[in-house]
């Protein structure tokens, strides 16, 4: 027995952070059932440092790399860079959710649980070795998630839960009849097999190339990349906040990870295409998300359509492709990620403190709370792309790869949205001190004090000392060239 | 003790500022911060100075110099160091800082330490750009000194300050982001390098220079905000509270100037030539009409900005001149101008805050009230105007010599424009100080005023009497320009061969 308990750990090993995530879920749920109500804190505390433990595992067992079940889960170093992303947005999350689940009509462990569930399915999407597994994690991302974004008795929430629900069921419908074509015609689901396929083929039935369309559309609905973002605005509108902060981070970066490895598969063949491809969706998703951001009155769906042109800036470095290009993406989509992380979670301490989500609500931040005002105006720096944040590194590392790649045009495009981008940004910056507040802003718990601080410093770190993080980037996609 | 300070110098130098921002962010007591700021502020002139005593003007090349890698994959090194310009140029800027800070004292009541702290963060973006000898670090303080700024307007500004810091943000940000493509494709032209001195040594193609001088030019007109990229810094230092203003007025025109000098003219010799031509034509366009509509002015902040954009535009002159002593001229006038500037407008504080308004038909007749600082606004604008023994004399006489080098005909105009802006500053004076008696009871400097403004008319005077100071500082680093620019400049091309140039390879 001992022998059979010795190799199952030994298969789990290398995702074993998962495991303790999974678990740490069911022991929620578990105890959602047995104690009462008010221990919810205990329970939210329990996960986060559950979350805290997979971290350290992760960590520890980054050098143990293979495929495991059979090429279904990749453990490499592209998938060790984006769990340890999902990780670290899963735990800023979790704090910044204390103040949340201790409101009554949320006070239910399943909020925990689902947290977990999701952060699960993205580390699985990020290290899927297999379209099955692709298809199983995208699932496993997307159900918490909507069970998430409709948590609050709000019919703003349920709505947006639904629209989202709706919309992926058809898209995924669309993702796995491509999966199904590809795998028909290719003879296999594993996507090594699938690169070996295409790298030995000379024609591509008109089948093939219609399932891989249809299976980049599937994904590109994942990252919510014009023309699929429309589920986007109304989810975030309506998911509480802690949620939304948490989705707005992870959602496009566990997109990001499938799609690079979708598009390495790919990238034998169809090398122009996917260059034309990914440059059009930059210049659709930065033109859109700017334009839609420009006329919001609404902060968090403003925030939302930026999120959406920074999906489209980060596909400047895929549409400039090689090791730089691609680097380069990554770098920023986390950078991205953890800005808007923070702007959420900032939005999520004034709402708690019963200001408004309109940006006219910003007026009399400074009056409020002084700390929270320089916060804010750092995420608003950084997201406007202004050193020294790491909003700065990313708008350099995006153009400096579209140049390089003689993609001038693109560049011009990028920059040009950029200036629009970091107006909108500025103009809340501008506008903190215009009027005496009403009430003031306290910071509701610790722990959210510290979710705002850690993004501050990371935001400053990666725009002072990049280098770390560059290079871990760069290592991440090395073993594709 | 020794070997610390010329290893590491300079970053403690850049660092002091930003570390005494920080400090003060956090702090309450305004009187407690203003203190704080005081004390970091002197101790950051007082290092500048002891940084400038300890250079050695004889040694060409840099000083103080420091490299260690700061992002290897794209191969960008933290650099720093200085020559005998730059180091005015610092000078320059902690200098204005002290007397923006002193001029903050009671003009400011408003969250004094954000305030302060915002001060010190553009002083250290300002030292790092003057001090910075790697292209992206350049870059990147040029960027980030825009966020104190833009801060300091739109937290601290005046009625209009929403307008102000639009403008301020696209003219500033929008032009930055040229000057960011610039930077790459110099970067990718000249083998993936961003070191200053390489990128000096390297010959990039004609065609090449025609294409990226203005992403470097247009960014830098708008920063020392030559005619007609000058909208901005109208607004800008209309609505800024005085403080502000100083060091937006005094030190952002030269920034402009300095890379003019350290980037456009050594990396871009034969563009610059090309263009000079025509630059000079402008700048002399800008001269002549912010002349003619600084007469108009009836306001005090915005009659010194129309003064400051005058002699910007003659400074840009003397630069675009090619010349030895129209350069040598426009180096020394860009700091003695930056200075001056920063001395009227702190006089115009003074006033302010006397009488709460800076229009200047509310003053008049006020010489008699209060000589000293009748007499401390008088030298500055006589030095501003270039009255012989003034340090503005000495700028205006070598770069003047240096037009006429060049053309006899733009210098002439030039010296009309320069007459013009003359009386227009006596006129000024007149206007604010003269006249019969006004009955408005104010008093006269106080210890904290004369203790700014009597060094600062001192250096201004010693300046004019002794200039040798500055100019054998100057000396080596523009003997080094000039040499680097005969060796790369080719024959002076003719319009055919330009278009050549622009449309092959």
């Amino acid at each position: 027995m001992s022998a059979l308990y010795q190799h199952i750990f030994s298969v789990l090993k290398p995702i074993l952070p998962e495991c303790i995530l999974v678990g740490t879920g069911i022991l929620a749920l578990l105890a959602g059932l047995l104690f009462r109500k008010e221990y919810i804190t205990w329970i939210a505390w329990g996960s986060f440092a559950g979350i805290m433990g997979a971290g350290i595992t992760l960590v520890l067992s980054r050098e143990i790399s293979g495929i495991i079940f059979e090429g279904a889960v990749l453990s490499d170093p592209l998938a060790f860079f984006f769990r340890f992303f999902f990780i670290l947005a899963c735990s800023v999350s979790m704090l910044a959710s204390m103040p949340y689940v201790r409101i009554e009509e949320s006070r239910r462990s399943e909020y925990c649980a689902f947290l977990l569930f999701a952060a699960v399915g993205m580390m699985f999407l990020a290290s899927a070795g297999d379209l099955i597994t692709l298809y199983l994690a995208g699932e496993l991302v997307a159900l918490p998630s909507a069970l998430l974004a409709g948590f609050t008795r709000e019919n703003k929430s349920h709505e947006g839960a639904i629209k989202f629900l709706i919309l992926h069921g058809v898209m995924t419908g669309v993702l796995i009849y491509g999966m199904s074509l590809v795998y028909g015609i290719a003879g296999t689901t594993a996507l090594s097999g699938i690169q070996e396929f295409f790298e030995a083929a000379d024609v591509f039935p008109p089948v093939m190339i219609l399932g891989l369309i249809m299976m980049i559309a599937g994904l590109l609905f994942k990252i919510a990349a014009v023309p699929f973002h429309l589920w986007m605005p109304d989810l975030f509108e309506g998911a509480p906040l802690p949620v939304t902060a948490f989705l707005s981070a992870a959602f496009p970066a566990a997109g990001f990870a499938i799609l690079i490895r979708i598009f390495f598969v790919m990238a034998e063949p169809f090398a122009g295409f996917l260059t034309i491809l990914t440059s059009l969706i930059a210049v659709l998703s930065m033109a859109v998300g700017t334009i839609m951001a420009l006329s919001q009155t609404n902060v968090k769906r403003m925030f939302t359509y930026l999120l959406i042109a920074h999906c489209g800036y980060a596909f400047i470095g895929f549409a400039a492709g090689g090791d730089d290009g691609i680097a380069s993406s990554v770098f920023s989509i986390c950078f991205f990620g953890v800005m808007h992380l923070a702007a959420y979670t900032a939005v999520f301490v004034m709402n708690q403190s019963g200001m408004g989500e309109s940006i006219s609500d910003f007026e009399g931040l400074g009056h409020a709370n002084p700390v929270v005002a320089l916060l804010v105006s750092v995420y608003l720096t950084s997201l406007a792309g202004v050193p020294p944040f790491a909003g700065f590194m990313c708008k350099f590392s995006l153009l400096q790869s579209a140049l390089h790649a003689g993609l001038g045009w693109l560049a011009a495009a990028g920059l040009l949205f950029w200036l629009l981008g970091a107006y909108c940004c500025l103009r809340i910056v501008m506008s903190i001190y215009t009027r005496e507040s009403q009430g003031s802003v306290r910071l509701p718990a610790p722990s959210l004090t510290v979710a705002l601080w850690i993004s501050a410093l990371v935001l400053l770190a990666g725009g002072i000392y990049p280098a770390p993080l560059l290079d871990a980037a760069a290592a991440s996609i090395l073993p594709f060239f | 003790m020794t070997s610390f300070m010329s290893l590491h110098g300079l970053s403690f130098l850049i660092g002091l500022p930003v570390v005494g921002g920080l400090f003060l962010l956090f702090m309450r007591d305004p009187d407690r911060a203003r203190t704080i700021a005081l004390f970091f502020s002197l101790l950051i002139f007082g290092f500048s100075l002891y940084l400038l005593v300890s250079f050695d003007p004889q040694v060409p090349g840099m000083q103080f110099h420091e490299v260690a890698p700061w992002i290897p994959l794209w191969n960008i090194n933290y650099a720093v160091g200085v020559d005998g310009i730059s180091i005015l140029f610092i000078l320059l800027t902690t200098g204005l800082s002290t007397i923006a800070l002193a001029s903050s004292w009671h003009a400011i009541r408003d969250r004094v330490p954000a305030f302060l702290s915002m001060l010190l963060f553009a002083e250290g973006g300002l030292i790092g750009v003057f001090s910075a000898l790697d292209l992206f670090l350049f870059y990147f303080f040029w960027e980030a000194m825009l966020i104190p700024f833009f801060l300091l307007i739109v937290w601290w500004g005046g009625v209009d300050r929403f307008q102000a810091g639009i403008r301020f943000f696209l003219f500033n940000l929008g032009s930055s982001a040229l000057l960011l493509v610039g930077i790459i494709a110099v970067y990718g032209a000249a083998g993936e390098t961003f070191d200053m001195s390489l990128l000096i040594q390297h010959s990039f193609s004609r065609s090449f220079q025609l294409w990226v001088f203005p992403a470097f030019f247009i960014p830098c007109a708008v920063r020392m905000s030559l005619f007609p990229f000058h909208a901005w810094q109208l607004d800008a230092t209309y609505q800024m509270p005085d403080p502000a203003s100083i060091l937006s007025v005094g030190v952002l025109a030269p920034l402009g100037a300095y890379v003019f000098l350290r980037l456009l003219l050594p990396c871009f010799p034969d563009a610059t030539k090309i263009f000079s031509t025509g630059i000079m034509l402008l700048s002399l366009v800008g001269l002549l009409y912010c002349g003619w509509i600084a007469f108009a002015q009836t306001d005090m902040k915005k009659m010194i900005s129309f003064l400051a954009l005058i002699h910007i535009s003659f400074i840009t002159m003397g630069f675009f001149s090619l010349t030895r002593s129209g350069i040598e001229g426009a180096v020394f006038q860009t700091i003695s101008v930056g200075m001056v500037i920063g001395i009227l407008l702190f006089a115009v504080g003074i006033m302010q805050n006397r009488l709460s308004s800076t229009v200047i038909a509310d003053y008049g007749g006020m010489a008699g009230q209060v000589p000293f600082s009748a007499a401390f606004f008088l030298i500055a604008i006589l030095s501003f105007i270039g009255l012989p023994g003034t340090n503005g004399f000495v700028g205006i006489f070598i770069t003047v010599f240096g037009l006429f080098e060049r053309s006899q005909c733009l210098g002439t105009i030039c010296c009309i424009g320069l007459l013009l802006a003359g009386w227009c500053g006596i006129r000024f004076f007149q206007n604010v100080m003269l006249g019969p008696g006004n009955p408005r009871k104010i008093h006269d400097l106080d210890a904290r005023e004369i203790s700014v403004a009597v060094p600062g008319v001192l250096v201004c005077i010693a300046l004019g009497m002794y200039p040798k100071m500055f100019l054998d500082l100057m000396h080596a680093p523009l003997s080094l320009l000039m040499h680097q620019m005969q060796m790369k400049i080719q024959a002076f091309p003719g319009i055919a061969t330009m278009l050549a140039a622009l449309v092959g390879n």
